[in-house]
């Protein structure tokens, strides 16, 4: 079995779903003869020709909030394999968010058995007692990393990858704090109004009574994403989780 | 206003274009095609014959000229600020050129276009053509050709350097200029930017009397 990389994970899932399914086809700026821009859709064009693998001019983006879609953001090369099949199958229309970030960041092996992922819910990458971190996409690398750093510490920490945020899988999530009590949810993204905030709403509205202490979201910060010498003071890292997390263990 | 190939299908553009039309507004709009959106050819883009046409469907004038002669180019901005400039309105200019190098130092052109194609087009490479011009005219020479080269690498490396001693920015600046005055939401924020390793303590929940 190969070692790949979450952009080789792509390619491979787009080409096992093209030959498979005839109907399927890739349509985009530069997804033909470039065989895309960060090479995701290389060899589509010479395997199945221009009718199926088009380049298209530029078009508007579709945004997260239309009802009726799904948005799906994979972490790993496995799960951009498995959960792209499923989003190519699946008869609703789904945004599949890649994390150029982790396009080419650690291998994986994935077998090419054309097996799809289960979409609409959420995946324990890790099992603990003490506190629940929830995550997704590109922030799920910096939480694994800082479970690590918390088991060193003597803190069992259970990390859940949500990995489709629309629609929302809590029930992991919820019974996850059940058990620990604890929550601290790590993104990227701007604070105020983030992702995070939807699934802490949740988890007031659904969790309250499980919960020990307040929930914690560990985000980037309301400022324009700085340029990129300033970019690690924007982003959570390692330090800021285990200090939540620490937090949220010292609460009473 | 400066535009290449791909913003002009872009949404944004005929808006803009059509608005400035619309209201009569002293407005440029210049748009560059050098025939590629990255790999994707100009004729993939659009069944316009030319860019410039564009400008009669906003009711403004079009004009399309040749981008790699530049003298020809600064005939048409001039053409097209004194327009602007005397209440005559919009104009939009198409300079039809061709993008010689590769899209970005991660592009491979060759992986969609032909070096024929490239080898023909770098016989209008436009500094050659000025050159061969000037000096046809009396008005250039090696000497002064030198002398323009060193001046503008040592320009270019006092750049460079200038850049590199710049010290990184401090994360507490990604909160300047945000607002006028911060928000007090913001400023915690920077507070816990700037001291990464700890939060601002947590507030005990008011207490039922407290909350009345």
């Amino acid at each position: 079995m190969a070692q790949i990389t979450l952009v080789e994970a792509i390619n491979l899932a787009l080409h096992h779903e093209m030959a498979r399914d005839a109907t399927v086809v890739t349509l985009g700026q530069d997804v033909g003869a470039d065989g895309g821009v960060f090479r995701a859709t290389v060899g589509l064009l010479d395997k199945f020709g221009a009718e199926r693998a088009l380049d298209t001019p530029l078009a508007e983006a579709m945004f997260a909030h239309i009802p009726g879609i799904r948005v799906v953001y994979p972490s790993s090369p496995l799960r951009a394999y498995g959960l792209l099949l499923a989003a190519i199958r699946d008869p609703d229309p789904v945004i599949f968010l890649e994390p150029t970030r982790l396009y080419r960041l650690f291998r994986e092996d994935v077998a090419d058995g054309g097996e799809a992922l289960p979409l609409d819910v959420s995946f324990t990458l890790r099992e603990g007692t003490d506190v629940t971190l929830v995550t997704w996409g590109a922030m799920v690398h910096e939480t694994l990393a800082a479970a690590d750093a918390l088991a060193e510490e003597g803190v069992a920490a259970e990390v859940i990858d949500i990995a489709t945020l629309k629609p929302l899988d809590m029930t992991a999530i919820l019974e996850s704090v059940g058990k620990t009590g604890r929550c601290v949810i790590v993104t990227e993204g701007a604070r105020t109004a983030s992702f995070a905030s939807e699934i802490a709403a949740n988890l007031a509205e659904d969790g309250l009574l499980t919960l020990l202490a307040p929930v914690i979201r560990i985000t980037g910060w309301d400022t324009v994403v700085p340029l990129a010498r300033l970019e690690k003071h924007y982003m959570p890292d390692t330090a800021r989780i285990v200090a939540a997390v620490r937090k949220t263990l010292a609460y009473s | 206003m400066c535009g290449n190939l791909v913003s002009v299908v872009n949404a944004d553009r005929p808006i803009a274009v059509n608005a400035a039309g619309a209201w009569r507004l002293p407005a440029v709009f210049l748009v560059i095609n050098n025939q590629w959106a990255i790999s994707v050819p100009r004729t993939a883009q659009t069944a316009a014959q030319m860019l410039a046409q564009k400008a009669i469907a906003a009711g403004i004038d079009g004009l399309q000229f040749d981008g790699n002669d530049v003298i020809a180019v600064r005939a048409a901005m001039d053409e097209a600020l004194a327009r602007a400039r005397s209440g005559g309105g919009s104009t939009l200019i198409e300079a039809l050129t061709y993008r010689l190098s590769d899209h970005t130092t991660a592009d491979d052109a060759s992986r969609y276009r032909s070096a024929d194609e490239v080898t023909e087009a770098w016989k209008a490479e436009p500094v050659l053509r000025l050159r061969n011009y000037l000096a046809h005219c009396g008005a250039w020479d090696k000497a002064r050709e030198d002398a323009l080269l060193r001046e503008c690498n040592e320009k270019v490396q006092a750049a460079a350097d200038a850049y590199l001693r710049t010290p990184p920015p401090s994360p507490e600046q990604m909160f300047d200029h945000l607002y006028a005055v911060l928000p007090a939401a913001l400023q915690r924020q920077r507070g816990q930017a700037l001291d990464g390793k700890t939060l601002r303590p947590v507030e005990p929940p008011m207490s039922a009397d407290e909350r009345r």
